[in-house]
Formats: structure tokens, C-alpha cells, sequence
């Protein structure tokens, strides 16, 4: 399975088709009809030229690479045997480019969503190729984040299965095999520690700095609320959305989904938009120390242990995988299970 | 560990303005330390990795991206003359760059 298609050309469509220039897939990259083709053929051309100058690649790769197809036609996919999408985050559209691209594309081809919320059977057509389609959900910066959630639905076949798992060993990247039950647990995890954190600020211990502070200065190498903002508070909404869905008690997630959603109403989208929880650039303002900030970390910690036991074990995931696993996520130098592994 | 000399900042300066220059279609002399990469030059995640594989090259580094990855999370860098600096640390640290947070 060599001849690859990425579909989209946001954060994650052009990251993903960067990354994997760097091996040995015949690549074809299909963007969007909103798309600039233009720019993003004349830059591709540019960092392959100065790719060539500096020596990082080879004349046999550069001229391998000047052959890859960028187009907004998808027709040029028709020959491929994967495609990952990497569209928004909305399931109409999704189930639109797919139920398309179905019709265009030879049947053995594998459909892979990008998805990092959506389960792949709530997108994928339910024709033949129903045993062909996974959820393959990378991070940013694809280059630097060394985890992949896969995930299958009931019908992938064990051809499929096999099919990813060895383009996922080609291109150097670990992953973490899921049914859709347990699909995006990385997020999952993380999403409880950031209903507890804004809990805390909700409750008039810190704000929303301070507290992004204190997690930076004892726990994670980011804060939970620049971390959404980054991310955008619209695709965090939906994230959450999706990741609660059929979830018999979803009043724990309240704070946070009502928090998300009266920003989303004010336009206040994060990083993209200057303000979310925070405004950006970071006010000047110096940051007061948190009282009983040390109660406040430790009750973090064990709110982040507690959920890493519990996805762990319903997931059935092997311990030393999802220690590997958050240690990329979150960029740890020490996993959670760190102790427990012999 | 590399010693950074007056003439490695210069070069690697050289090296940063011109590839934003070309890469962002910016006249290099609306270019400095105190441009911001995302707001200004509308640059990328992109661009940066592809600045560190130049100066891998350039400098026959020994350094794993993840190293960068987990180093830049805690140091995120937002104008030019962060990205030099961070550059620099790259050259005389490589894999050893994480130990500057240990020993802070």
C-alpha cells in the first residue's frame, strides 16, 4: 500500500503531507475547491528547491518528489490504495467528500479519517468498502508527536487491519490500536484534567493564567486553557461534543461545555481570533502565586492518574504502550506508569 | 559542546532572514529580531522544521527532533530572533538541549 492520497490542506492535511514526503509512498495531496493552489504548489516547489540546495535530500528524491500530483480534482486518488482525510470537523462534509470519493476510487482502497472526534462508522459509506475504513488520528505537529490513535470499526477486516499497521511501521510512527468505544482516549484523558482545572478557576482559586502557570511549572509542558485556545475554542466545542455523546451523565463536562460555548457565542475563538480564555499577545501582567497552590497540583495530578488508570483499563491498552503513548502527548519525560514498568 | 562564536549568530542570522525572506515573499529588510513569525510573516510549524533540518545539515548535528519537539513546547518561540537564539542553543547543545531545564 504505497500509493497514498492526503485529503485537506489545514494544520493537519499539509503537516501530514510533509511528514510523509520523507518516505517512500507515491504521494498525491488533493485540497480543497476554497483552496490557494497556486501558493501551495509554488511553496511546495520552494521547499524542495531549498530542501536540495541545503543537501537534506538527494537529486533521485528531489526529482522523485517534483512527480507528486497536488490538485483540487479528486479523481487524481482514484488509483490509491489509502486515503486520509484531513477536512474540518463536521460530519455532513465528511460523509459528503467520502460517499464522492467511494464512487471515484478503486475498491480496494483503505478510507482513513483524520478524524480527531468523529468515529469513522458515522462517516464512512456503508457500501462494499465498509470493511476498509479507519480512524487514523495523528498530533501536531505531525513531525514531532511520535503517536497515532487507530482505530477500528466492527467491520474492518483483519487485510485492513494489517494494511495500516504496516504502512504505520513505514512511516515511523507508534500507535495505539482502538475499537470506537475507546477511540481518542488521549483526548479523552486530558479532557477530564481540563474540566477539573477550570472547575478550580470556576470555584475563585486562580484565573485562567495562573492556573496555566501552575500546570506548566509542576505537571505539563503546557497549560490546559492556552492549549485549547490554540487549538480553538469552536473545535474544542465540537471535540467535547462528540467525545460526550451518549454519555449517560454529562453534567461533569457542564462547566466546561457552557464556558466553551458562551465564548464561541462572543467570537472569542482563541489564539486565531486574539482572545479566548486568554488574549493574545499574554497581557503584562504579573502573575500572583496561588494560594494553597500545592493542594491545588496534587489534586490535579491525582485527577490525571485516576483517569489514565480508568481508559487504561477499559481500552484493555497495555500499560508500557500508554505510558509511551503520554509521554508523546503530552511531550513527558516521564510516564505515568514510569515506576510500575520492569 | 559547540562554542558559539560571533561569526556562528551571524551566519545562523543570515541563514533565519533570508529563508523567511524567501519562504514568506517579505523584503528582507522588513526582517528583524522583533518580527513575529505568525502574526507578521504568517509562517508555520512547517517552516521551523524545515529550518532545523537546514541547520542539521549545515552543522552535522546530532539531535532527534523530539528532543526539539519537547524543548520548544516549554520554550515557545514567537519572533525571529527567539527562533536565532533557539537555533543557537541547537548548535551548542544538541541532544543535550533538555538538560537545560533540568538543571533550571
Amino acid at each position: 500500500m504505497y500509493k497514498t492520497a492526503i485529503i485537506g490542506e489545514g494544520k493537519m492535511g499539509s503537516g501530514l503531507f510533509y511528514y510523509l514526503q520523507g518516505f517512500d509512498l507515491d504521494l498525491t495531496w488533493v485540497c480543497s475547491c476554497e483552496a490557494d493552489l497556486g501558493r501551495i504548489k509554488k511553496q511546495f516547489s520552494k521547499r524542495i528547491n531549498r530542501s536540495l540546495e541545503a543537501g537534506t535530500i538527494s537529486e533521485n528524491k528531489y526529482h522523485s518528489l517534483r512527480q507528486i500530483v497536488i490538485s483540487q480534482d479528486p479523481q487524481v486518488s482514484k488509483d490509491c490504495d489509502l486515503i486520509i482525510e484531513a477536512i474540518p470537523e463536521n460530519i455532513p462534509l465528511k460523509k459528503e467528500l467520502f460517499n464522492r470519493l467511494d464512487s471515484l476510487v478503486q475498491p480496494a482502497c483503505i478510507f482513513a479519517s483524520n478524524s480527531s472526534s468523529i468515529n469513522p462508522s458515522l462517516i464512512f459509506p456503508t457500501s462494499q468498502r465498509k470493511n476498509k475504513v479507519v480512524g487514523l488520528h495523528f498530533f501536531y505537529p505531525v513531525a514531532l508527536k511520535n503517536i497515532v490513535e487507530f482505530t477500528v470499526t466492527p467491520q474492518t477486516s483483519s487485510s485492513a487491519l494489517s494494511a495500516i499497521e504496516d504502512f504505520l511501521g513505514r512511516i515511523h510512527r507508534f500507535y495505539l490500536t482502538l475499537d470506537e468505544k475507546n477511540s481518542f482516549i488521549l483526548n479523552k484523558i486530558f479532557l477530564d484534567f481540563q474540566v477539573e482545572a477550570i472547575r478550580i478557576v470556576d470555584k475563585g482559586y486562580c484565573n485562567y493564567r495562573q492556573m496555566d502557570e501552575l500546570i506548566k511549572t509542576t505537571l505539563f509542558p503546557f497549560g490546559v486553557f492556552d492549549f485549547m485556545d490554540n487549538v480553538g475554542i469552536d473545535t474544542m466545542l465540537a471535540s467535547i461534543k462528540n467525545y460526550t455523546y451518549g454519555y449517560p451523565n454529562k453534567t461533569f463536562y457542564d462547566p466546561l461545555i457552557i464556558k466553551l460555548e458562551a465564548l464561541a457565542a462572543q467570537g472569542k475563538l482563541g489564539f486565531k481570533t486574539g482572545e479566548g480564555f486568554c488574549k493574545y499577545p499574554p497581557e503584562d501582567i504579573p502573575l500572583k502565586e496561588i494560594p494553597e497552590s500545592g493542594s491545588i497540583t496534587e489534586h490535579l495530578r491525582q485527577t490525571w492518574i485516576s483517569s489514565v488508570r480508568r481508559y487504561t483499563a477499559l481500552s484493555h491498552i497495555p500499560v508500557v504502550d500508554m505510558d509511551f503513548a503520554l509521554k508523546e502527548y503530552y511531550g513527558l519525560e516521564k510516564g505515568p506508569f514510569e515506576n510500575t514498568i520492569k | 559542546m559547540a562554542k558559539i562564536t560571533e561569526s556562528t549568530r551571524k551566519e545562523v542570522t543570515e541563514i533565519v532572514y533570508n529563508f523567511f525572506a524567501e519562504e514568506c515573499e517579505v523584503d528582507k529588510s522588513r526582517i528583524d529580531n522583533n518580527t513575529n513569525i505568525i502574526k507578521d510573516l504568517d509562517g508555520d510549524s512547517l517552516m521551523f522544521l524545515e529550518m532545523i533540518e537546514i541547520f542539521k545539515k549545515k552543522y552535522n548535528l546530532d539531535i532527534e527532533l523530539k528532543v526539539i519537539g519537547k524543548y520548544a513546547v516549554k520554550h515557545p518561540v514567537a519572533t525571529i530572533g527567539q527562533l536565532i537564539d533557539m537555533q543557537l542553543l541547537i548548535i551548542e547543545r544538541e541532544n543535550r538541549l533538555l538538560e537545560l531545564d533540568n538543571k533550571n
